[in-house]
């Protein structure tokens, strides 16, 4: 029970509960703080008679105001409006001082009820009993016996604090909260799902690679699980068709020897024929065995001289007394497996010798990658060979004749070889004639 | 060419689990002067071991019970045997494993009579104990930082790349190094070079040498074989094994 609901909550899916319950939470945090921590704005209504309480520093009824006094030496600037005349006359007549002595500013929001107020003052004043009220900030200036102005501000608002910023942009600050946290938070859950796929992309490379971790969410295990099991069932099934064709190898193998020796007693015509069959059914075997060798053998990744390598096939094939050339040899290092990349460019060097009567090979570079171009002066391929040629027992020449007679398993060697170093091949004919082979190995960053 | 120094005739075993191909190579090897005894798998061949001790152990990989690696690793350590390694596989991995396993030589089948008859002469010449010091195929070289690997047949600049050469260039450098700081005729140089491939080794002695030359020279600054006029080449480094 327990680890069932270890299980579940190492999930994906209890993971995104938590998320959309954490920020659902978070929210309701931010809005109840608003209710606890931020004051409302004192939009409270004050009349006429209040403002004059307070002007004389009397109490008034509801809420302590929020004032700001001061007293300045020069008159303040002369009132413009109409309602705002006719307020501060009903002031001085409550405070008792001249009209010319009294003066009040009101604001935007109440500039809005002026017509209010002046139909107040005209239906009401005749009785003495207009009384208007002023909502918001307003300030009052009183003339002091000495000539200076004391001046009677009201504010509307406190002075914003943090919790009055946070009240008004709930929606900017859960942003700068939710979003780095649910940031952080998505980044650790996909993350072993990123490792996941990384891993999961090298398996395609060759089977000898390494287990995908089993480690992240409870579902990310399970697939981890699922494609190691599929990778083994993989390598076990390479490793019988190898032990297989290791089997056919060594049973045809051995008759073949045991021919060598009989043929000892042959005459030489015989010998001869005999031994050349032999060698055309040993280059079957082999080139079978190298195809299920080049997806078995592990892989051994190593610095090396690409165009050295390649130089080194090509004296090879020279010294054997083939038409193959070398041009371009750049000194470019790879990371490669030796024997991978030696039976890759034996192979097109060979299938250009044979089908093509000689090799001009070049080694150089293009953006990130090494490219090798073996070109022949053969007759080259239609394009429906060229589309075809990779296939494993694919032969374009179906004759089989001596000469040329091979299992159709060349380039798909190549190929497989060309991908587990992350390159590729291509096949072109030239528009001067011949086939052109280029093989792209990437650079080491 | 009569082996004239060679006193008694050198004994063979052939360890075979097919019997038609062990009679064969048998009767094929009687012929050309040699003693040969043979065994069909692991404990036969300790049998005739401790029957009669033999020169050169001919071993076959694949074969029921105990495979001829195992075998060649217990025979390396106990035995001075030379042991020539015959495998139906014949990949690369599968020679690696046999030279390393303690095989001297390593042939792939299908074997024919010229090339084992080569190869076991080869082998002869190499235990033969003028040297002075056995030769010991897989010590690992290094000379001004490289390093050659001989079973693997790799070759690795002072940097750690590998260094790419023709089978030709190959042997040569393997010859130098194991005769270094020495004068070397261009007779003996093809002689000992030339070995297993002879086919690829048609091409003149001075040729390959300065290919080799320039190969190790797009890595190296120092000079490295040195031409000593109208006598031969010399290996200017001096040699370490590990």
């Amino acid at each position: 029970m327990m680890t069932r609901f270890r299980l579940w909550a190492n999930s994906i899916h209890a993971h995104m509960l938590a998320m959309a319950f954490g920020v659902m939470a978070t929210l309701t945090l931010f809005s109840l703080s608003t209710l606890f921590l931020i004051h409302p704005p004192a939009r409270i209504p004050l009349s006429v008679y209040e403002i004059a309480r307070i002007v004389r520093g009397q109490p008034v009824l509801r809420d302590k105001p929020i004032l700001q006094t001061r007293v300045q030496q020069t008159a303040p600037r002369a009132m413009t409006d109409r309602t705002e005349k006719l307020v501060a006359a009903m002031l001085a007549q409550r405070l008792g001082v001249a009209q010319a002595d009294v003066r009040i500013y009101l604001n935007s929001g109440d500039q809005a009820r002026f017509n209010q107020i002046s139909h107040e003052v005209a239906l009401y004043g005749r009785d003495g009993r207009a009384d208007p009220f002023i909502m918001g900030t307003f300030t009052v200036a009183v003339k002091q016996p000495d000539g200076r102005w004391r001046m009677v501000t009201r504010e509307s608002r406190r002075p914003d604090t943090i919790w009055n910023l946070t009240g008004r942009d709930t929606f900017l600050f859960s942003l700068l909260f939710i979003i780095p946290v649910s940031m952080w938070f998505s980044a650790r859950l996909t993350r072993p799902i990123r490792s996941f796929a990384a891993s999961a992309e090298l398996l395609g490379a060759g089977v000898e690679a390494a287990p995908v971790p089993v480690e992240g969410p409870t579902e990310i295990r399970m697939a981890a699980r699922s494609i190691n099991d599929m990778q083994a069932r993989i390598a076990r099934f390479v490793q019988e068709r190898t032990s297989v064709v290791g089997a056919i190898a060594h049973d045809l193998r051995t008759p073949l020897s045991r021919l060598h020796f009989h043929l000892t007693a042959a005459p030489d015509p015989i010998r001869t024929a005999a031994q050349e069959e032999i060698a055309q059914m040993e280059q079957l075997i082999s080139t079978t065995l190298d195809f299920v060798d080049n997806e078995s053998r592990p892989r051994l990744m190593e610095p090396l001289d690409l165009g050295l390598l390649v130089e080194g096939l090509v004296d090879d094939f020279a010294d054997l007394g083939h038409a193959v050339t070398i041009a371009d040899i750049s000194p470019i290092t790879i990371h490669g497996d030796m024997i991978l990349l030696r039976r890759l460019f034996t192979n097109l060097i060979d299938n250009a010798v044979k089908y093509g009567d000689a090799a001009h090979v070049t080694v150089r570079t293009e953006g990130m990658m090494a490219v090798v171009e073996v070109a022949d002066n053969g007759p080259g391929m239609s394009q429906d060979h060229l589309n075809r040629a990779f296939e494993p027992f694919f032969r374009g020449e179906p004759s089989r004749n001596r000469r040329t007679g091979g299992v159709g398993l060349g380039l798909s060697i190549v190929q497989s070889a060309a991908q587990a170093h992350g390159g590729h091949v291509t096949l072109a004919t030239q528009a001067k004639g011949g086939l052109r082979a280029s093989v792209y190995l990437p650079l080491p960053d | 060419m009569p082996d004239v120094e060679v006193p008694a005739r050198p004994r063979l075993l052939i360890v075979d689990d097919d019997p038609a191909l062990r009679t064969l190579i048998r009767n094929f090897l009687i012929a050309q002067d040699y003693d040969v005894d043979e065994a069909e798998d692991g404990p036969s061949m300790r049998a005739a071991l401790a029957r009669q001790a033999a020169d050169i152990v001919i071993l076959d990989v694949m074969m029921p019970g105990e495979d001829g690696l195992s075998l060649a690793r217990t025979l390396s350590d106990s035995a001075d045997v030379g042991i020539i390694m015959v495998s139906a596989l014949g990949t690369e991995t599968d020679r690696i494993a046999g030279l390393e396993g303690g095989a001297d030589d390593y042939l792939p089948k299908p074997v024919s009579p010229r090339e084992l008859l080569a190869r076991i002469r080869a082998l002869e010449r190499r235990r033969r104990p003028v040297a002075g010091e056995s030769a010991n195929v897989t010590a690992h070289y290094q000379f001004d930082g490289w390093r050659l690997d001989p079973v693997r047949r790799v070759l690795r600049d002072p940097g750690g790349v590998i260094i790419g050469l023709s089978e030709g260039e190959f042997g040569l450098l393997l010859t130098f190094i194991e005769k270094p700081q020495q004068i070397l005729n261009r007779d003996l140089l093809l002689e000992l070079a030339r070995g297993e491939d002879s086919d690829a080794f048609d091409r003149a002695i001075d040729t390959q040498v300065s290919r080799l030359r320039r190969k190790l020279g797009t890595r190296t600054h120092g000079e490295i074989i040195r031409t000593i006029r109208s006598e031969g080449y010399i290996f200017l480094p001096a040699v370490t094994r590990t």
